[in-house]
C-alpha cells in the first residue's frame, strides 16, 4: 500500500511539473493589440475658446507597432451602429472635426509601451450653441515584413474616440416618434426568422442626449412577454434615431402592444405605446 | 521521500496559486487622469473607459492551391476589454482595398467573414468583406466585459480568379463606443 502511494505520489509529481514546463513553454502567437483611454470625451467650452487634452494609447503587441491617427466624422446609422468616415457631408453642420486637431498624427509605441496623444479643439468665436461630435481615430500600420506567398490578410485595428463639444448650455429636446415591429428574416439553416421592435426617437434639439429607459412587449392578456433596457447610443442634435430590439422571445400570430419608459436626461420619464401585430407567415410557394 | 514528495507537492501548489493571482486583474487601472468638462457630465458620458482590441495572428493565409469550388478557410481570433460601461461597442471590419494587391486582383468581396464563438457579444450575420467606409459588422454588445470572438475568413476560388504568388489584403477591425 506503502508503495503504491509512494508511486502516486511520484506520478503527480511528474505530471504537475510536466504541466508546469508545457504551460510556460507554449510560445504565445503573435498578437496585434491597441488600448485607448478615455473612449470618449465631452468638454464644454465658450465661443473663440481653446481645449487641450491628451488620450493614452498603449499596445498590447507583442512588437513595436506604428500608430496613425486621423479625425473623423460620425453619426449612428438605422441599425444603430456607429458610422465614423473622414468626410460625411450631412455631418458637416455639427461635427467638431474642423476644429479638432491631434498630435502626433504617427506614432509608434514599443512592446507593451504606452504614449500620449495630445487632441485640442479650437473653436470659432461664431459659433452657434449647441452639441457638435466627431472622432479621433488611430489605426495600427502593417509591419513592413517580406510578403508570403499565397493569398492572405494581414490585420489591423483602429479604435476610436468619440469627442463631445457641447457650446453653452442648449436645452434637451425630443422625445418618442415611433414605435414598428419589424420582422427579421430566416439567418442560413434557420426554418424562421425573429422580430425586432424599433423605436425611433426625435431630437428636435441642438444638444445630443443618450435615452435610459425600457421597452415592453405586452401580449393581448396584458402579459408582459419581454423587457429589453434601452441602450443609450447617443441621439444626435436635430435628426430622428431608431433603437433596435431584437426580440429573443417567439411571437406567435396575434396582437401585441409594444410599451416604452424613456428619460432622454431632462429628468421626465415620457411613455408611450403602439399596437401592432403579428401574422402567420405567409405559404411557401410550390413549384408545380 | 515521503516528506520529500509532499514538500514539493506543497510547493508546487503555492507556485501555481501565485501564478494563478498573479495574473487575475485586481482592478482598473487608473493610471491617466480623466479630463472632466467644466459643466459636468450630465448625459451619461463616463468619468473613465478603458478600453482594448487585440487581434490573433497578425497575418493569415488562405491557402488555395487548387481553385476549384472548395472554399478555403483561415481565422483569426478578435479580443475586446470594455470596462467603462458603455452605451454599447460595435466591432466592423473594413478591408484596406477594394482588391486584393500583388496578384491578379481578386476583389475584396470574394472573402466571407464569419463571426463565430461570441463570449460576451452577439456575432452579426455573415457577410462579403468590404472596403467601404461602414466596413461590414461583426459583432455588437453592451455594458463591461471581456468579450471574443473567432472570425472564419472563407475564400471561393472556383476557378474564377488567376491569383499569382503573393496576394496580400488588409483588414482593419473598427472599436468604438461612441
Amino acid at each position: 500500500m506503502s508503495k503504491y502511494r509512494h508511486l502516486l505520489l511520484c506520478r503527480t509529481v511528474v505530471a504537475l511539473l510536466a504541466l508546469g514546463t508545457f504551460g510556460t513553454a507554449v510560445p504565445a502567437r503573435a498578437q496585434l493589440g491597441l488600448g485607448m483611454v478615455p473612449m470618449r470625451v465631452e468638454v464644454h467650452l465658450a465661443p473663440g475658446q481653446e481645449y487641450s487634452g491628451s488620450l493614452k494609447l498603449s499596445n498590447q503587441s507583442t512588437a513595436k507597432t506604428r500608430v496613425r491617427a486621423e479625425v473623423l466624422d460620425f453619426y449612428i446609422d438605422e441599425n444603430a451602429t456607429p458610422q465614423f468616415e473622414r468626410n460625411l457631408p450631412q455631418e458637416a453642420a455639427f461635427s467638431c472635426k474642423k476644429w479638432l486637431t491631434l498630435n502626433p498624427m504617427e506614432l509608434e509605441l514599443d512592446n507593451s509601451g504606452f504614449m500620449n496623444a495630445r487632441y485640442t479643439v479650437r473653436l470659432p468665436s461664431n459659433i452657434a450653441e449647441g452639441s457638435y461630435n466627431c472622432g479621433a481615430g488611430f489605426t495600427t500600420l502593417p509591419a513592413a515584413e517580406p510578403a508570403t506567398t499565397g493569398i492572405g490578410m494581414r490585420m489591423a485595428v483602429r479604435i476610436v474616440a468619440a469627442i463631445y463639444v457641447v457650446v453653452g448650455s442648449p436645452p434637451v429636446r425630443g422625445g418618442l416618434k415611433e414605435f414598428r415591429l419589424e420582422a427579421i428574416p430566416p439567418v442560413k439553416d434557420a426554418k424562421e426568422g425573429g422580430w425586432q421592435a424599433v423605436v425611433v426617437l426625435e431630437n428636435q434639439g441642438q444638444m445630443y442626449f443618450r435615452p435610459t429607459g425600457k421597452l415592453e412587449v405586452v401580449d393581448d392578456k396584458n402579459q408582459v412577454v419581454e423587457t429589453q433596457e434601452f441602450n443609450p447610443l447617443p441621439v444626435l442634435r436635430e435628426r430622428s434615431q431608431r433603437f433596435v430590439f431584437p426580440l429573443k422571445v417567439h411571437l406567435d400570430p396575434g396582437h401585441y402592444k409594444l410599451r416604452a419608459h424613456v428619460d432622454i436626461g431632462t429628468g421626465e420619464i415620457q411613455q408611450g405605446s403602439a399596437d401592432v401585430t403579428v401574422t402567420p407567415p405567409a405559404p411557401a410557394t410550390v413549384s408545380p | 521521500m515521503r516528506r520529500f514528495m509532499m514538500l514539493v507537492l506543497a510547493g508546487l501548489s503555492v507556485l501555481f496559486a501565485g501564478l494563478a493571482w498573479a495574473q487575475t486583474r485586481l482592478g482598473p487601472r487608473q493610471t491617466f487622469p480623466i479630463m472632466r468638462s467644466a459643466g459636468g457630465t450630465p448625459f451619461g458620458v463616463p468619468k473613465k473607459t478603458e478600453s482594448n482590441s487585440n487581434v490573433t495572428p497578425l497575418a493569415i493565409p488562405i491557402n488555395s492551391s487548387t481553385p476549384d469550388g472548395t472554399a478555403s478557410n483561415s481565422s483569426t481570433t478578435v479580443t475586446f476589454t470594455v470596462t467603462g460601461s458603455p452605451a454599447a461597442f460595435h466591432v466592423y471590419a473594413v478591408a484596406g482595398a477594394a482588391n486584393f494587391s500583388g496578384c491578379n486582383t481578386p476583389p475584396a468581396s470574394a472573402v466571407t467573414i464569419t463571426c463565430g464563438t461570441p463570449v460576451g457579444v452577439t456575432c452579426a450575420a455573415a457577410g462579403p468583406l468590404t472596403n467601404n467606409a461602414a466596413g461590414t459588422t461583426v459583432a455588437t454588445g453592451t455594458r463591461n466585459q471581456t468579450v471574443s470572438f473567432k472570425i472564419t475568413y472563407t475564400f471561393q476560388d472556383a476557378w474564377n480568379y488567376s491569383v499569382g504568388s503573393t496576394c496580400q489584403n488588409t483588414v482593419t477591425y473598427y472599436y468604438a463606443e461612441p
